[in-house]
Parts: structure tokens; C-alpha cells; sequence
């Protein structure tokens, strides 16, 4: 799902450019080298067909994940707690305005 | 100044100083040490193959025999047992002849054909029979091998000094310890005291290099096993912190491996040097070559090419199996080219 073929010549402009071939594709056409399974983001060499990013770019994503989700279970944590202060405050002025 | 140029690679020019210019505790003391050691092994071999060579001058219808050879590039011997060596010499045996040349088939008495002897054919490649100076004559024999594997080291050398700087941790103590210790045995007057101070210093070398490679393949095979993923948000700094240490381990080992090798061929050891580069050898294919896609795709500064860090350590496999099997070998026959100070 979404791998991704390139260059793997250094010296190769496709490679500099990040281009990504197609699948069916063998060689590059730019260089004439053949191409392999790329990462999406880093584009290092990859073994085979079986993961879109390398080991540490796919650990970053994973990571970048979870910040996402604890940021908004803080939000979410914070929301909560201010609604509860509202809630208190709204019945203490309740309370004030009945005793009046 | 020696210069060992790499072929096929731009940055892999690396200028090697004299050892007495270096810093013991330089990154490139090791390797100092053993293109030092090489250099002189070499120089002595010549000395010896134009001492042999002179040797050999003197056995004259030998000489017109291996010249008349040389051409072809083997001679063929006839191996005969010492019985029938002596029953051709009482004249009991002898060799066939027809139009005035010798067969290795014999004759009996009455004129009969009898027994054919076994002819072995020995391949010439750079020298003769030397006994006394066998080590030396094989440095000579096996010069070329031995060039291409010093370019080799010199490759990984590049690419390990650079991590060397500023790491500490009890493993790479003993690397240091062991280089203490070579320093002061290089510099002691009393010879019993130096060999046990280079034995020990071997073995604090040996201790590193074994201690240091378990260390690497237990953090390889952290990364193999994922155990990475069990501690969110935090596997990339996790990835990151076993690859500087297997980094660290693989450039004291490489370290340690050298300065073994450098002091047995100083102390003209050869087969044990060749013993130490070709456990190396095994190192590299069984730890990084196995692992080089792995470890490519963890390490940051690797650029996941062909040419990348990882893959170019694992093409690496030092080609030290045939000299170890030659400079093990007891039976050996070395051939001196005489042609070459002839003509």
C-alpha cells in the first residue's frame, strides 16, 4: 500500500529530487540504475515491498502519533477541568442568588 | 610516508603518518602500527629473497631447470619412494628412455615395464624452499593479498575514527588499557618483563573485542525484536541510542582487532595475525553483513544506499581465509622468481 520505487544512485538527479517511479517500473530514467523499494520520507534503500517507511522514519510517525494523542488528552483533561471549575463557580453563584 | 589509495571510492583516500608521528591514543594508532609492521615484514622478505636467490645461484643445473620452467609457470616432479630412488642408483631399476629422453616409467632388469611413478606438478609462484627465513619469505609470496587487505582495513578505518572521539565506558577502558600496556613493553629494556607485558596487553585487547561484540549483537538484537515498540512516544530517541552504541562497539572492536593484528606481525607472528584478521573477517559477515539492512535503516547518518555506511562495512569481508591457510600450512614450498634478476 503506497511503497514507493526510486533510485538508489547518490549521484543521480531522480534521487537528489526525490522522484518516485511506479511499481511496474525497473530503471531509472535517469541514470539507466536500477530502481528499489525507497522510504516515503527519508527515501532509504529498502529490503522489499512489505513497508512504505524505514525502521526509524515509521518509529518517528509512530511517536508523532502518540504526542498527538496525549496532546489531546491533555486538552481534553483541561477542557474537563475547567468545565468543572464553571460548574462549581455557576453553583456557588446560584446558591449566593437563592440565599438572596 | 605510506599512502593507501582505495579504489572506487573519492573520500576513501587516506594518508597513513609514520608511528613514530602519532599519539598512541590517536584514533589511527592501530592502524599506524600494523601498515608499519606490514612495511618492514616486507622489507625484511626482500632482503631474505635475494639472500635465498644467491643461496640457489650456486645449485646451477637446478636453476637452468626452473628457468627453462618459468615460462610455462610449473615444473613437473617425479615423486619417487627412497627405495626406488636407491634401486636406480645400484642400477637395478631404471628410468625409460626413447630417441634420447627420459620417461617417468621404469624398466626391471630383464626390460621389462614396471611400475609408472606418480608426477606432481608444482605451480611457481614467487620463490624457493627458504627454511630459515619462512616467515619473511611468506610475507613476500602473499605481499599482494596482503596489500589488498590493508586497503580494506583502511576503508572501515575511515569510518570508525569518527565516532572514536569522546566515548568512555568500561569495555573501551580495556581497548585502553591494552594500549598502555603495548607502549610500555615497546619501551622496557628487560625482554622477560616486555613479553609478559604484551601478553598481557593482548589479552586486554581480546577482552575488549569479545566483551564489545557481545554488546553489539545483544543491541542488534534489540532492534531485531522491536523491543523498541513497547515504550510510546520515545522509539525514535530508543532507536537512536542503540545505534550510537553499536556504532561505538563496532569502531572499538575494529580498534582493538587492529592492535592485535599490528603486534603479532611485529613480533613476526604472521599466522596468528592472519588468525586475528580472518576472526575479524567472520565478525564482519556473521554481525554486519546479516544485519546491514537493518542497521541502515536505524542509522541516521547511513544514506540507505549501496555506498552507505552499513552495506559498505558488510562488503568488507576481509580476504584473509587463503593466507591463513597458507601461512598454516607446515608443508611449504615457496619458488623464487629467478628470471626477473636475471634478466
Amino acid at each position: 500500500m503506497g511503497m514507493i520505487k526510486g533510485c538508489i544512485n547518490e549521484n543521480c538527479i531522480a534521487r537528489q529530487k526525490k522522484t518516485h517511479y511506479k511499481k511496474t517500473d525497473e530503471f531509472c530514467s535517469k541514470c539507466g540504475n536500477k530502481l528499489s523499494y525507497v522510504c516515503a520520507d527519508c527515501f532509504k534503500q529498502l529490503p522489499d515491498d512489505s513497508q512504505k517507511y524505514c525502521i526509524t522514519c515509521a518509529a518517528r510517525r509512530k511517536d508523532k502519533k502518540d504526542a498527538t494523542k496525549n496532546g489531546a488528552k491533555k486538552i481534553g483533561g483541561g477542557v474537563l477541568a475547567v468545565g468543572g471549575i464553571v460548574l462549581s463557580a455557576g453553583k456557588i453563584v446560584v446558591d449566593v442568588m437563592r440565599k438572596k | 610516508m605510506d599512502r593507501f589509495i582505495v579504489p572506487g571510492g573519492s573520500n576513501t583516500d587516506v594518508t597513513v603518518l609514520p608511528s613514530e608521528d602519532i599519539f598512541p591514543y590517536d584514533s589511527a594508532y592501530p592502524v599506524v602500527i600494523l601498515a608499519d609492521g606490514i612495511k618492514k615484514r616486507l622489507a625484511q622478505a626482500e632482503i631474505a629473497a635475494e639472500r635465498v636467490y644467491r643461496a640457489v645461484v650456486k645449485q646451477v643445473p637446478e636453476i637452468v631447470q626452473l628457468q627453462q620452467s618459468k615460462k610455462r609457470g610449473y615444473r613437473l616432479v617425479v615423486d619417487a619412494s627412497e627405495n626406488t630412488l636407491k634401486a636406480i642408483e645400484q642400477g637395478k631399476i631404471k628410468l625409460t628412455t626413447a630417441k634420447g629422453k627420459t620417461y617417468a616409467q621404469l624398466l626391471d632388469a630383464k626390460g621389462h615395464y614396471s611400475t609408472k611413478l606418480p608426477i606432481k606438478k608444482e605451480v611457481f609462484a614467487k620463490g624457493i624452499d627458504p627454511v630459515k627465513m619462512a616467515n619473511a619469505m611468506q610475507m613476500r609470496a602473499l605481499q599482494d593479498q596482503i596489500e589488498i587487505i590493508a586497503e580494506q582495513i583502511t576503508v572501515i578505518d575511515h569510518n570508525v575514527r569518527e565516532v572514536i572521539q569522546g566515548q568512555q565506558n568500561d569495555r573501551i577502558g580495556l581497548y585502553y588499557s591494552g594500549v598502555a600496556l603495548y607502549l610500555e613493553a615497546k619501551n622496557i629494556t628487560d625482554g622477560d618483563m616486555q613479553k609478559a607485558l604484551i601478553a598481557q596487553s593482548l589479552r586486554a585487547l581480546s577482552e575488549a573485542t569479545f566483551q564489545l561484540s557481545l554488546t553489539m549483537k545483544t543491541d542488534i538484537q534489540y532492534l531485531v525484536n522491536r523491543e523498541y515498540e513497547t515504550i510510546r512516544g520515545k522509539r525514535a530517541e530508543l532507536i537512536g541510542s542503540r545505534m550510537s552504541n553499536i556504532n561505538q562497539s563496532f569502531a572499538f572492536i575494529h580498534q582493538a582487532t587492529l592492535l592485535r593484528a599490528a603486534i603479532y606481525c611485529n613480533l613476526g607472528e604472521l599466522p596468528v595475525m592472519s588468525t586475528v584478521l580472518e576472526e575479524y573477517s567472520h565478525f564482519i559477515e556473521d554481525t554486519v553483513a546479516k544485519n546491514a539492512p537493518l542497521l541502515a535503516q536505524c542509522d541516521v547518518s547511513d544514506n540507505g544506499t549501496e555506498n552507505g555506511i552499513w552495506r559498505s562495512r558488510a562488503k568488507l569481508q576481509l580476504d584473509v581465509a587463503e593466507i591463513s591457510k597458507q601461512l598454516r600450512n607446515t608443508e611449504k614450498t615457496m619458488y623464487i622468481g629467478i628470471a626477473e634478476v636475471n634478466e
